[in-house]
């Protein structure tokens, strides 16, 4: 695979870098994690006089939640820092894992790309900076959470541009072997 | 020491302990994919998986989960 991708002479062209924000979720996780774990410990010792089994079993419940919070905060975060996208002179390489449940990569090639568009929705996102980019107006998989989209769009679109001679060329070939035929088979009549 | 003889407790510890091994787990299996497809082959320099913050964090993961496993009983300890 190395060598196969070295041979053709593909090159990465820009590693698009998202935003912290998609780590948000796994920060309020944890947080939440500590957040009801004191709640709960703080309840369980309110408890300790009136009934100890109770205080028991709301530490224990306490604990419960502390661990599946901050379990669920880890995966997430290694969930997101698997969603990566590189973009190379000749496709857009995707990859998005879950760790035992998902794994997909996907792969783009440029000449498929007809129009780009930069999404920058809401107040955050402004402020951020950061926005979504979408590719055939969401035919193909669509890039969120990238930082300075619009820094990331004009980078794609000159290496698109920059396929536009080799397509034309390769177009105009296709012409000269199909146009004889398409007109023997169609005939255009004027009326 | 009641609190962290529990069956309660110590089947929670050891649940913990095999899920964060599941999920460091994965997660190095879905480095090693992504090491061998195309884009990881092509982003070695850029864009390499896993990263200093992803050690760094999956220490951090590892320090946290036996911390969580101690922390309870103590904390019960030194309240009660």
């Amino acid at each position: 695979m190395k060598s196969h991708a070295a041979l053709n002479g593909e090159e990465s062209v820009l590693f698009t870098h998202e935003h912290w924000i998609k780590y948000l979720p796994a920060a309020f996780l944890l947080t939440i994690s500590w957040l009801l774990y004191a709640t709960y410990l703080i309840v369980s010792f309110a408890l300790r006089d009136v009934s100890h089994t109770g205080s028991i079993a709301i530490a224990v419940a306490g604990n419960l939640f502390l661990l599946v919070f901050h379990h669920g905060a880890f995966f997430s975060y290694f969930c997101a820092s698997s969603r990566r996208t590189l973009v190379t002179n000749r496709r857009i390489l995707t990859s998005d894992q879950q760790p035992w449940f998902s794994d997909d990569m996907t792969d783009t090639p440029l000449w498929r790309i007809r129009s780009i568009e930069v999404r920058k929705k809401g107040l955050l996102q402004h402020i951020l900076g950061y926005g979504s980019l979408v590719f055939n107006q969401g035919e193909l998989q669509t890039i969120k959470h990238i930082l300075h989209p619009h820094d990331a769009h004009t980078q794609i679109i000159s290496q698109v541009q920059s396929m536009q001679p080799a397509l034309e060329r390769h177009g105009d070939v296709q012409k000269k072997i199909r146009g004889p035929v398409l007109e023997k088979s169609f005939p255009i009549s004027v009326a | 020491m009641e609190f962290l003889l529990s069956p309660w407790f110590s089947g929670l510890s050891v649940l913990s302990l095999l899920v964060m091994f599941l999920i460091l787990w994965g997660t190095s299996r879905s480095c090693r994919r992504y090491s061998a497809s195309p884009m990881g082959v092509l982003g070695r320099k850029e864009c390499p998986y896993p990263c200093k913050s992803t050690f760094a964090i999956a220490l951090l993961y590892i320090l946290l989960t036996i911390a969580y496993v101690f922390a309870p009983p103590l904390i019960h300890a030194f309240l009660s």
